[in-house]
């Protein structure tokens, strides 16, 4: 039996709040999974200097906030943020942008990268890496401890961001590579992944996947064309190359993430697919209130550091659509889609130590009336079982500012577990998370509305940011496909009998192949029963 | 009233907004998703409260956009009345040196002008 859990993160004395608490962020503790910690853009309830983050001690039942981030504001807390345990250590790094107006003469737009070794402590993070001159973008980190060999218990941390004031020669997508970060003095290096020429920059998501044998893949858009004006919201990207790098050992030697050469012009970086086309929007336009700029996720198996997967997203005639492939051979080559999800934004990628792969994301209902958050999973990429984990009004609240949910959501997984962070519409009616929900903050179910701190006043919605685990059950998609199945089959047989089915004129011919369908249907039947009790032989007690 | 915004301001007038238009009309690269994407607005004065205009109109720019960087900042329109406590703010985007509004505060209504003015004379007293 599956087992899925839904919490709202806002805390119960802050149930006053209708903040846009936007664009979230997770980790886990691996040390420790009871220890998780996450971001979104909201603001210190007491206005102190520091921006809060979410922490919880109890596997996520419980949040709270811990201003403990240098520089915060009042209105979000920090701009973009995102944080990771390090493996073994229980020390929490974080990556943000701020704006700094301290110089007098004009806002500057730092990127700061802290550490905090008590999470739940009240010490404030301390700075380890400041980008104070150049102007940076979407800082993503990710982090690590080595586990063997002669830097056994080294912190490394891997921070992905777009460095603009690379241009020219626009060579952007950039990444911060600390390979001790505990130490006293940590030691940042930049290395500039984009080895082609661009159009000016690259896109602002560089995503970063580790694996504890020292593999470390990279991704990023290489822009190579645009049309239109950011400033009007008519920007374009017509021409982009998803391009992934790779470092064997780390990102420390001499000519670090250069091990992926494309084949097709033995440049550094394989483009894993060429001539993507998405808008690049300053405010929501394409996808209802929530504006879509591109979509990159990279996971890579935790037991396998070939087998990697990523996720992407551009503009199809359809609308904006997600895809996902895998590569088992350490990014050479590449699968067809495995998933085409139209509409949907916000994907991001986990494994579980089982191989179960797990895609979430956040799709705009035909008709924009809800945003509804999936997670896909799949023990082998060909049988998928989907949770529906919330389904929730799209026009309210109003937007307060951009982006409306975040430009990113994320999965992250640890052992046999998912856990992930999205954020939507805080309306607790029940009917909006088919799984359940528990929020923390004042609230009637009944009702369906929020309540305020003195448990009557009603607040009105507003986005707040939702933590989920997920213990996948590996034969749980095998299951759907049989139940699929079955109902198919009783389905015709059904419409057949009654006359239903096949549509006029009916002939000998017409029902004879009907039947033979059926009969075919029927033939899979046992094949994927046969799957499913191996399946179960494998994994007799669902977890 | 915001007295630190007062004390700090190079400009205060009392004017209305007559034009407002991009102040970065062509493709501008690179572009980060927080690109304050400024505008110019022209407003008309019609008192003067703090420091000298040399006209009888003075530029602004503000970040137009609704990014979450800078929502919270004072947007201008075409039309619109108001006090406007201006600093000289170095623009790097631009290249330029021009007049800002960037807190909630430096845009007040017009009848706020008597408290204005006691935020001015306290700060000179004191």
């Amino acid at each position: 039996m599956q087992q899925v859990t839904v919490v709202n993160m806002v805390q119960n004395d802050q149930s006053d709040e209708a903040h846009q608490d936007s664009e979230p962020n997770l980790t886990v503790n691996l040390a420790n999974p009871r220890e998780l910690a996450g971001t979104a853009f909201t603001p210190d309830p007491a206005s102190g200097p520091d921006a809060p983050i979410y922490v919880s001690a109890d596997g996520g039942n419980t949040w709270s906030l811990n201003p403990i981030v240098p520089y915060g504001n009042n209105i979000t807390g920090t701009y973009d943020i995102t944080l990771r345990f390090a493996s073994t250590t229980n020390n929490l790094y974080l990556a943000y942008l701020r704006v700094d107006y301290s110089s007098g003469f004009g806002p500057t737009y730092p990127l700061d990268v802290v550490r905090t070794s008590n999470y739940l402590g009240p010490a404030q993070a301390v700075i380890l890496e400041e980008i104070g001159d150049r102007d940076v973008d979407q800082p993503f980190i990710q982090a690590a401890t080595v586990p063997a060999g002669p830097d056994a218990g080294k912190d490394r941390i891997y921070v992905g961001y777009n460095d603009l004031s690379a241009w020219p020669p626009g060579r952007s997508a950039s990444l911060d590579v600390c390979l001790d970060v505990a130490a006293a003095s940590p030691v940042f290096t930049t290395v500039r992944l984009e080895h082609r020429d661009t159009s000016g920059q690259d896109g602002p998501q560089v995503r970063t996947a580790i694996h504890p044998d020292g593999t470390v893949y990279a991704a990023y858009y290489g822009w190579r064309a645009t049309t239109g004006l950011f400033g009007n919201n008519t920007l374009v990207v017509t021409d982009a190359d998803l391009v992934l790098v790779r470092d064997d050992d780390w990102g420390q030697g001499p000519n670090p993430f250069t091990a992926l050469v494309d084949g097709g012009d033995g440049v550094v970086g394989q483009r894993v697919v060429g001539g993507i086309s998405f808008p690049f929007e300053l405010t929501g336009n394409t996808l209802g209130q929530q504006r879509v700029d591109g979509d990159i996720s990279i996971a890579v198996d935790p037991g396998n550091s070939s087998t990697v997967y990523l996720a992407w997203a551009d503009i199809q005639p359809v609308g904006y659509t997600l895809h996902l492939r895998r590569s088992t051979d350490r990014g050479v080559t590449w699968s067809p889609d495995l998933l085409t999800i139209e509409n949907a934004t916000n994907s991001s990628l986990a494994v579980t130590s089982q191989g179960i792969i797990g895609l979430l994301y956040q799709q705009l209902e035909p008709g924009g009336g809800r945003w509804n958050t999936h997670l896909m999973q799949s023990p082998d990429e060909v049988a998928w079982h989907d949770d529906l984990l919330a389904t929730t009004p799209a026009d309210i609240p109003v937007r307060q500012f951009d982006p409306y949910l975040g430009d990113y959501a994320y999965l992250t997984a640890a052992d046999r577990t998912f856990y992930g962070v999205f954020c939507a519409n805080n309306t607790p009616d029940p009917a909006n998370f088919p799984n359940g929900v528990v929020y923390q903050r004042n609230h009637d179910f009944t009702a369906r509305t929020l309540l305020g701190t003195d448990g009557s006043t009603r607040i009105a919605p507003s986005i707040d940011p939702f933590f989920f685990t997920v213990v996948p059950d590996p034969c749980r998609a095998l299951e759907d496909q049989v139940a699929a199945l079955e109902d198919e089959i009783s389905t015709l047989i059904d419409a057949l009998a009654s006359g239903e089915i096949p549509p006029p004129p009916k002939t000998a011919a017409s029902i004879a192949a009907v039947r033979a369908y059926i009969r075919k249907l029927e033939r899979e039947l046992p094949h994927l029963n046969q799957r499913l009790q191996q399946c179960r032989s494998v994994h007799p007690d669902p977890p | 009233m915001p007295q630190g915004r007062i004390a700090g301001a190079d400009l205060i007038v009392v004017g209305t907004v007559s034009i407002v238009t991009m102040a970065a009309p062509s493709p501008r690269v690179p572009i980060t998703l927080h690109d304050p994407v400024w505008n110019r607005a022209m407003i008309e004065i019609e008192g003067v409260e703090k420091g000298t205009p040399t006209g009888t109109r003075v530029e602004a720019l503000f970040p137009s956009s609704t990014d979450v960087m800078w929502y919270r900042v004072p947007k201008f329109h075409e039309g619109q009345q108001g006090i406007w406590i201006l600093r000289r703010t170095v623009i790097e985007e631009l290249g330029v040196t021009g007049y800002t509004a960037l807190d909630p505060e430096d845009v007040q209504p017009k009848d706020r002008l008597a408290a204005v003015r006691e935020a001015l004379a306290a700060g000179e007293g004191s």
